[in-house]
């Protein structure tokens, strides 16, 4: 019979192993992805808003990497009882809430950036000050429900600043396509979190959570793909 | 009426009155036919310069010349594709 594992994954271990491995790589191959192949439109525009857009998914896979950093740690220390978990946990759990603040920061200046006129680059430095600030606070409290908390406050602040600054260009509707996937985007990185701690979550209920994340991320990959130099002209020709 | 030219559809404006001139133009000429005043076109023109779209020249009688640069070349070729992926994703 496998080893079972009693801890936040609970279930057959080589199983939590390759389902963290394969979520892990199908998102951050697909972030990555997106953020090299608009590196083009970056470079040539200079655009605020791709740089944030971009940022989003480079912020993400970092948040990715460690969090199956963490996984795989927490996987192999109860099953090996390797005892050192404390201290390396602290530190992985203070890259995760960095990157994954960032990435949240980015999401809410990739909306906002037809309104902010001028100073980003200030606002660039509140983004990393508020970041850092949070993550300290988790990393001095080693807690994992501090970071859930933490993300939770950045993503409603986030909705929050969205709504109630005015914008530029009205929208069509109160929730455009944009505002409902950037939203799913970082309620499922949330999601993530909690499902990554909560021992209580069934694996089954986990592996939806993976997959509806995944379904987001292809989403927004195939637009991007579609909006490419030569996947539009492709399109063009056809 | 006619819609509002956003800041991507001014570049995008004033590098093509550069090229549709044989990729030398007086600056006054430019000026006139991008249709913008003059302190957004100081502002448009030094952002340009900067992002090394365009670059000046003068020539023996000390008359400046605006051209485009390779990246301003490639700024017009990728426009469609530009403006499509923003407007995509309301960046």
């Amino acid at each position: 019979m496998p080893p079972y594992f009693a801890g936040p994954f609970a279930g057959p271990i080589l199983e939590l192993l390759i389902i963290e491995l394969a979520y892990f790589i199908v998102v951050v191959g697909i972030c990555l992805t997106i953020y090299f192949r608009t590196k083009e439109l970056y470079n040539i525009s200079q655009h605020k808003g791709i740089f944030y857009f971009r940022n989003i998914f480079l912020y993400f896979a970092f948040a990715y990497f460690f969090r199956l950093i963490n996984a795989l740690y927490m996987l192999s220390n109860e099953a090996l009882d390797l005892g050192f978990r404390r201290g390396f946990f602290q530190f992985d759990l203070l890259f995760v809430s960095y990157f994954s603040t960032m990435a949240i920061l980015s999401l809410l200046m990739a909306v906002m950036t037809r309104s902010i006129k001028k100073n980003v680059q200030t606002a660039d430095y509140i983004l990393h000050g508020i970041a850092l600030i949070s993550s300290l606070f988790v990393f001095v409290t080693r807690s994992f429900p501090l970071l859930f908390l933490v993300q939770t406050i950045v993503l409603i602040g986030a909705v929050i600043t969205v709504f109630i600054t005015p914008q530029k260009k009205k929208p069509k509707r109160l929730l455009s396509q944009n505002t409902v996937t950037y939203a799913l985007l970082a309620v499922f990185w949330v999601i993530n979190l909690l499902s990554f701690n909560n021992r209580f979550i069934p694996p089954d209920l986990k592996i939806i959570f993976y997959l509806l994340s995944i379904a987001v991320f292809v989403s927004i990959f195939l637009r991007v793909q579609k909006r490419l130099p030569s996947n539009a002209k492709k399109e063009k020709q056809a | 009426m006619q819609k509002k030219r956003n800041r991507l559809d001014i570049i995008y404006s004033i590098l093509g009155i550069i090229r549709e001139h044989y990729n030398s133009i007086k600056p006054t000429p430019l000026l006139r036919y991008t249709n913008i005043s003059s302190q957004s076109f100081s502002e448009y023109y030094k952002e340009l310069k900067e992002k090394e779209f365009i670059r000046e020249e003068t020539d023996k009688k000390g008359r400046k010349y605006i051209s485009l640069t390779d990246k301003g070349f490639k700024f017009l070729e990728k426009y469609r594709n530009l403006k499509g992926f923003i407007e995509e994703f309301d960046l």
